[in-house]
């Protein structure tokens, strides 16, 4: 499904980062595995550190701690947003949406559109797509886009499929209506009949969890994680990356009429370097055109990933011009998206930490 | 399709395999060296294994039959 959008820009991005960071050294040790392995999967998938929330700290902590560090700064005014959209899949409750816990914490206005999107790895993507489809009506001036998720909490330290590269993180993107009229073109996918290659599969109204879903159970190559943790299989998704992924962004760039090589960068969503680098040489495109070192330095957030990967690797050409950027998400749904823009010059384009 | 063997040599670090090489016999084989046989599989042959048709083919040479098999239109 194609859809197209003018008048609308980014104005900025922040991520928000736990000041808690584990490195691969340390993942290793509750690994039941031998050595030399372990130190070949940091290798080919590009492991080394990542931050995670400690105790219980929510999604909507990491989020109020940003936008208070941007109304301070003076750079995003309270009153000037008129919907909140926050994309999770690890909400702070089912009920009610996080987007209304971050708005009653910060005391934002009622004249206000408040929602919660299911949504991971495209998360960024499906979030602009929905903040831009917000910013054609004539009420919505100025949306605050969160992607946030803290699924390290639902990840077994046992599990070296999925341990090594979670990540938490919140990101708040402004999005905004300008006289700008450059066009912006996304498409996205879903293929729900395999729902369950990326799922937790305890916990909600399905499978509720008990004493017995919290139970590790050996689950084969020495990994151990329970029916309460998040499961992937790896296999699966690196093909249906590899099939859907190149084919929907010339699809993309097709739509709109944009020669390969006009795109500076490439932010994709990062799995972990081992899938973006083989996706880059399959799109033949270099792999400094697509940054992949975000796994490494801070570990895969979900829908984080791909304002963190702008804010990690971009902030001072952001800053200071304008890139037309390539994004893409892909996961689980399974959903696939993807959407080229100019972004820049941003009010703001920065991490801080919680 | 000798250089099948000679690129499957590398990912498993063995000197050598051959058709008849269990591939689970080796001591290198586990999920990273298993994804890492499906990337070079769509790498070099644009064909895509999945876990499952992968966990079908015992030796080395049953892959290849799997993947000459896939890449007939």
């Amino acid at each position: 499904m194609n859809f197209g959008f003018a008048g609308k820009r980014i104005a900025g991005v922040l991520t928000v980062l736990p000041a808690n960071e584990r490195n691969f050294t340390d993942d290793m040790k509750n690994f039941d595995f031998p050595e030399d392995k372990s130190l070949k999967l940091k290798k080919v998938m590009g492991y080394d550190r990542h931050r995670l929330v400690t105790g219980e700290t929510c999604v909507s902590d990491l989020a109020v701690h940003g936008f208070r560090h941007l109304f301070d700064r003076g750079v995003v005014k309270p009153d000037e947003l008129d919907a909140l959209v926050v994309v999770t899949q690890s909400p702070d409750y089912f009920m009610p949406a996080t987007s209304n816990v971050i708005q009653g914490r910060l005391n934002l206005k009622h004249d206000m559109l408040c929602l919660d999107i299911a949504q991971g790895c495209a998360g960024f993507v499906v979030g602009l797509i929905q903040a831009f489809m917000m910013l054609e009506q004539a009420s919505i001036h100025k949306v605050a886009l969160v992607n946030a998720d803290v699924l390290s909490r639902k990840v077994s330290p046992r599990d070296k499929n999925s341990f090594p590269l979670i990540g938490d993180a919140a990101c708040i993107t402004i999005v905004e209506k300008t006289d700008d009229r450059h066009p912006i073109h996304a498409n996205l996918k879903m293929d729900g009949t395999h729902h369950d290659v990326l799922i937790i599969p305890a916990g909600g109204f399905r499978m509720p969890s008990t004493p017995e879903t919290a139970v590790l159970e050996d689950v084969g190559d020495n990994n151990y994680r329970a029916k309460d943790n998040l499961t992937m299989n790896g296999t699966a998704v690196f093909n249906f990356v590899q099939v859907e992924v190149p084919p929907m962004i010339e699809s993309l760039l097709q739509q709109a009429a944009l020669p390969i090589e006009q795109v500076d960068y490439f932010m994709f969503h990062q799995p972990n370097k081992f899938m973006l680098h083989k996706l880059a040489d399959r799109m033949r495109v270099s792999r400094d055109r697509l940054p992949s070192n975000i796994v490494e330095n801070f570990g895969n957030a979900s829908g984080a990933t791909i304002p963190t990967n702008i804010t990690f690797n971009l902030a001072q050409p952001l800053l200071n011009g304008t890139l037309t950027l390539c994004m893409a998400g892909f996961g689980v749904g399974l959903t696939w998206a993807s959407l080229v823009m100019r972004v820049g010059q941003l009010a703001f384009c920065e991490i801080i930490d919680y | 399709m000798d250089r099948f063997y000679v690129r499957l040599a590398e990912i498993l670090e063995e000197d050598k395999v051959g058709p008849d090489d269990v591939l689970a016999s080796f001591e290198q084989w586990d999920s990273l060296t298993a994804l890492s046989v499906v990337a070079m599989i769509d790498e070099d042959y644009a064909v895509n294994i999945s876990a499952e048709e992968l966990a079908t083919a015992r030796t080395a040479g049953a892959l290849e039959a799997l993947v000459a098999a896939k890449r007939k239109p």
